[in-house]
């Protein structure tokens, strides 16, 4: 078995640690246009990435140097020898400080296996098709072609201490595309979705909502120039903007000081906000498939508060950063959830604004907090009329609007996060199509 | 120059696969296999840490594509059989699973499978794979702590990724292979006034070698001092500019516009407006867009692409009209068209798309300082951010990190960041003036297709000036 062929040419080598990630695929994929399956693709594969550690001492410190690599199921005997012996010399040219690897420790969250795991991928593919397509054509708008991936995923990370944690999970996929005719033309709107479960209903409701997006885009009017208008940022965007906070609340940024956040202090200066912010690290979000019962280190995870009422109270990170700022280390999380906040959606619609609804890419700098994009699909709402516009683009600062913000109290899951489905900025610069 | 050496592992494999194709091909009415085999290093260094990795690029393993009675599967799998009757049985019946799968699937004329037979090496200048690590680390480390040196800069990184390519594409009549390195190089910084924090970066790539890290060292005055003006920067005024275009700008403009938006899957989708415009004037007469791999030598250069196409370069756009598009294999099957050479894929596991290989405008005959004094009011746009395709609807946004004020034909010394551009593909390009004589191609980073499928290509060319929103 190559997991034993690996430990065996490790143990060869003269490392303090080590560490084997090996992750096994089967997953089956299947290409539409409009409706019609055109293309359809399966994949079996495993991987491994094996990191080598080293310590030594510089200066009278203790340090350590560690180097990671991918070793391919084919590699064996003088090859595997010589990828590991030359990673093995790249480590020695590290000299980070020290800190030790995670022991074994058992999995603090519930992770239930998907119901995907009761058939092997490709027989899910003609059900999902079916619920992805129940709403193609309604009204004139349709699927213009869609990409659906499933793939069963094994797990298993094992170090030289003892560490040997394991399990299993599935990450469905689609890309899409939607089109609709209006006075202008076609029109079309792409989107992407993640998930873990055969949720049949959220992914066709995922679909219908899409469509009826591009309906609406059919019949969007340019976006004019508006001056002073609050913008109402939705969705995926809405989670884009959280997610500032979360990656300045990496402990890698805090680190290197490309966060200036510090344990204790205000995210945002300590300046009075409408809206207290609350930002959890999570492990486990319903149907999301980057939810994991431990971290790529072995570290097993568990919802973890990391900005309480404004203030930076943990870190997110893998077990190194954790030592090298004297933290005990907390994991490395891949999802977070910020809580909902105090104005309803119906508050934060009551008066004129620019509600966003796609854009071509949304843009945020995690250094200045600074957004923008240009605008697929918004709804301007005049004070009487919510029209659909299209075109233009939006740009702000998070960080200067922050203090006066609203966040809805309603919630919805992304790609990454549960965060509140809206929330209104009311400082930004509206460019118009025309 | 010594060349680069093809892969061990695929040279020792090669008759083991060809003897897989050869028990497979009765099956089918077409075969073929990409054997990949990218090798990689990544080199980083940090405030209080250095870092040896791989870069994202690395991959190894095998990709059977299949054709019966006009419908296509694909296989992709790592962990291959020790013999090859054991392996082709493996393949035949993952793909028989698939056609059982499929029984109304798209039907593809036959593809082709001309003979050819070809290898290309490149040479490699200084070898990142043979040096010590710890001469690369200690040069990036000498540049991270440089930056740092400077009050106002409170983080600094430096990186370098290396990439050793390996392909082995087989078919009953066609055996090609191909070896060389591209590798890319970062300085970013973080620039922090009280409250206030500002990040901005340095990019350079190419095939190259530890070379790169010459060019890497030169460059960090400029960030630094780009780094110390965006502290100060303003947010731009909304409305339409006359603007010029910095190099890297204005290739991801041609990449965003007629790039994407002549992709032919695109076309065989129906999403491409660009279909309508074929024979017809897209630009002004001073635009001249090419893509291609094979006569310039950067990023998104090969022999063959990942469907075994010899690479070729396609004029797109000729002095302002749109002639051709690029084509992956099954897009010019389906279509009736030669394919081009720009069936790609992120790797062995992914399925082709048509993808952009290096792609830019072709350089003028102005100069830049003659295009800065015909504005009045305008915006020199400089450091690509990132930019995104609309290949239905022909909108474009780019979003760039850093503007300079134009006023009265000159530089006024105000910074603008960021800044988001958009317009309408024809009217941009439409609106190109002036063209300068300048060529650069930028090839860090990755192109997606939608938000995945990540393409290595290059992009650049010129300075032009034209007019877009900004805000």
């Amino acid at each position: 078995m190559m997991l034993n062929t690996i430990k065996a040419a490790l143990d060869s080598l003269a490392l303090a640690d080590w560490r084997i990630t090996e992750v096994r695929r089967r997953g089956s994929e299947t290409y539409f246009i409009k409706r019609r399956q055109d293309l359809c693709r399966a994949i079996e594969a495993v991987d491994y990435k094996v990191t080598l550690y080293v310590d030594g001492e510089e200066r009278g410190r203790r340090v350590r140097g560690e180097a990671t690599v991918s070793v391919h199921p084919t590699m064996e005997g003088a090859e595997l020898t010589s990828i590991l012996e030359k990673a093995r010399f790249a480590a020695t040219r590290i000299k980070n400080p020290s800190y030790t690897l995670p022991t074994p420790a058992p999995a603090l969250i519930d992770f239930p296996l998907s119901a995907f795991s009761a058939r092997p991928p490709v027989e899910w593919m003609e059900p999902l098709r079916e619920a992805l397509y129940r709403a193609d054509g309604r009204d004139g708008a349709l699927i213009n072609s869609l990409e659906l991936y499933l793939t069963a995923q094994e797990i298993h990370i094992l170090n030289s201490r003892g560490l040997d944690v394991s399990w299993k999970g599935h990450r469905g996929y689609i890309e899409y595309v939607v089109e609709a005719r209006g006075p202008e033309g076609s029109v079309e709107l792409m989107d992407d979705c993640a998930f873990s479960e055969p949720d049949f209903d959220r992914l066709s409701a995922e679909l219908a909502a899409h469509l009826a997006l591009v309906r609406d885009r059919a019949v969007a009017q340019p976006l004019p120039t508006l001056a002073k208008l609050p913008l109402l940022v939705t969705g995926k965007a809405a989670e884009d903007l959280l997610e500032y906070f979360f990656l300045n609340a990496q402990a890698s940024r805090v680190y290197t000081k490309a966060s200036p956040y510090a344990i204790g202090a205000a995210v945002l200066g300590g300046e009075p906000c409408l809206e207290n912010l609350e930002l959890r690290a999570e492990a486990f979000l319903p149907g999301n498939p980057a939810s994991t019962p431990f971290d790529a280190d072995g570290i097993p995870l568990a919802p973890r508060p990391l900005i309480d009422q404004g203030r930076l109270v943990a870190l997110s990170g893998p077990a190194r950063y954790g030592a090298y700022l004297g933290l005990a280390p907390s994991g490395d999380f891949p999802l977070f959830s910020v809580a909902p906040g105090s104005a309803s959606p119906e508050e934060l619609r009551a008066a004129p604004h620019l509600e966003t609804a796609m854009f071509s890419d949304f843009y945020v700098d995690p250094n200045s907090g600074d957004f923008g994009g240009e605008l697929r699909l918004a709804y301007w709402f005049d004070g009487n009329r919510r029209l659909p516009v299209t075109g233009g683009s939006v740009s702000g600062n998070l960080v200067e609007n922050f203090p006066c913000l609203r966040l809805s109290s309603r919630l919805c899951q992304g790609a990454r996060a549960s965060v509140p489905e809206s929330m209104l900025l009311p400082w930004c610069s509206i460019t118009g199509a025309e | 120059m010594p060349q680069l050496p093809s892969s061990t592992f695929l040279e020792t494999r090669r008759p083991l696969l060809k003897a897989v194709l050869d028990l497979l091909g009765p099956q089918y009415d077409y075969i073929s296999l990409l054997a990949t085999d990218d090798a990689g290093l990544s080199f980083r260094s940090a405030p209080g840490e250095t870092e040896i990795a791989e870069p994202l690029w690395v991959q190894r393993g095998l990709l059977f594509r299949a054709q019966r009675a006009g419908r296509i599967a694909e296989l992709a799998l790592n962990e291959p059989s020790e013999t090859a009757s054991g392996l082709a049985a493996r393949v035949s019946d993952g793909i028989d699973v698939l056609f059982a799968s499929n029984p109304a699937g798209t039907t593809y004329p036959s593809l082709p499978d001309e003979e050819a037979r070809a290898e290309f090496h490149a040479p490699v200048e200084q070898d990142p794979f043979s040096a010590d690590p710890a001469t690369i680390l200690d040069r990036l480390t000498a540049i991270r702590d440089r930056c740092l040196q400077v009050k106002t800069i409170a983080s600094a990184r430096t990186r370098a990724d290396f990439v050793r390519v390996s392909r082995l594409f087989l078919s009953p009549h066609r055996e090609l292979c191909q070896s060389y390195l591209w590798s890319q190089a970062y300085i970013f910084g973080v620039a922090r006034r009280d409250a206030l924090s500002k990040g901005s970066f340095r990019a350079l790539s190419g095939r190259k070698g530890l070379e790169i890290l010459d060019e890497l060292e030169n460059r960090t005055p400029s960030l630094l001092a780009e780094l110390e003006e965006l502290l100060g920067a303003v947010k731009i005024e909304p409305g339409e500019y006359e603007v010029i275009l910095a190099p890297d700008i204005a290739g991801t403009l041609a990449h965003e516009s007629f790039g994407h938006g002549v992709e032919l899957d695109m076309f065989v989708k129906g999403r491409a407006k660009a279909a309508e415009y074929l024979g017809k004037a897209v630009a002004s007469p001073l635009v001249t867009m090419y893509d291609g791999a094979a006569k310039i030598e950067h990023t998104g250069s090969f022999l063959f692409d990942d469907e075994g196409t010899l690479a070729s370069e396609v004029a797109v756009i000729e002095k302002g009209i749109f002639r051709a598009g690029l084509a992956d294999l099954l897009s010019a099957a389906a279509l009736g068209l030669p394919a081009t050479g720009n069936g790609r894929r992120e790797a062995y596991d992914h399925k082709a798309y048509a993808r952009m290989t290096n792609t830019y405008f072709a350089p003028g005959k102005d100069r830049l300082e003659d295009m800065i004094a015909k504005i009045r009011r305008g915006w020199l746009i400089d450091r690509l951010n990132s930019g995104m395709e609309d290949p239905k609807n022909w909108g474009i946004q780019l979003v760039a990190l850093v503007g300079r004020e134009i006023l009265d034909g000159k530089l006024t010394g105000r910074v603008a960041s960021p800044v988001i551009c958009s317009g309408s593909v024809p009217e941009v390009l439409s609106a190109i003036d002036m063209v300068s004589g300048d060529f650069e191609l930028s090839g860090s980073g990755a192109c997606g297709k939608g938000h995945k499928e990540f393409a290595k290509v290059s992009s650049g060319g010129p300075y032009v000036k034209t007019r877009m929103r900004l805000g």
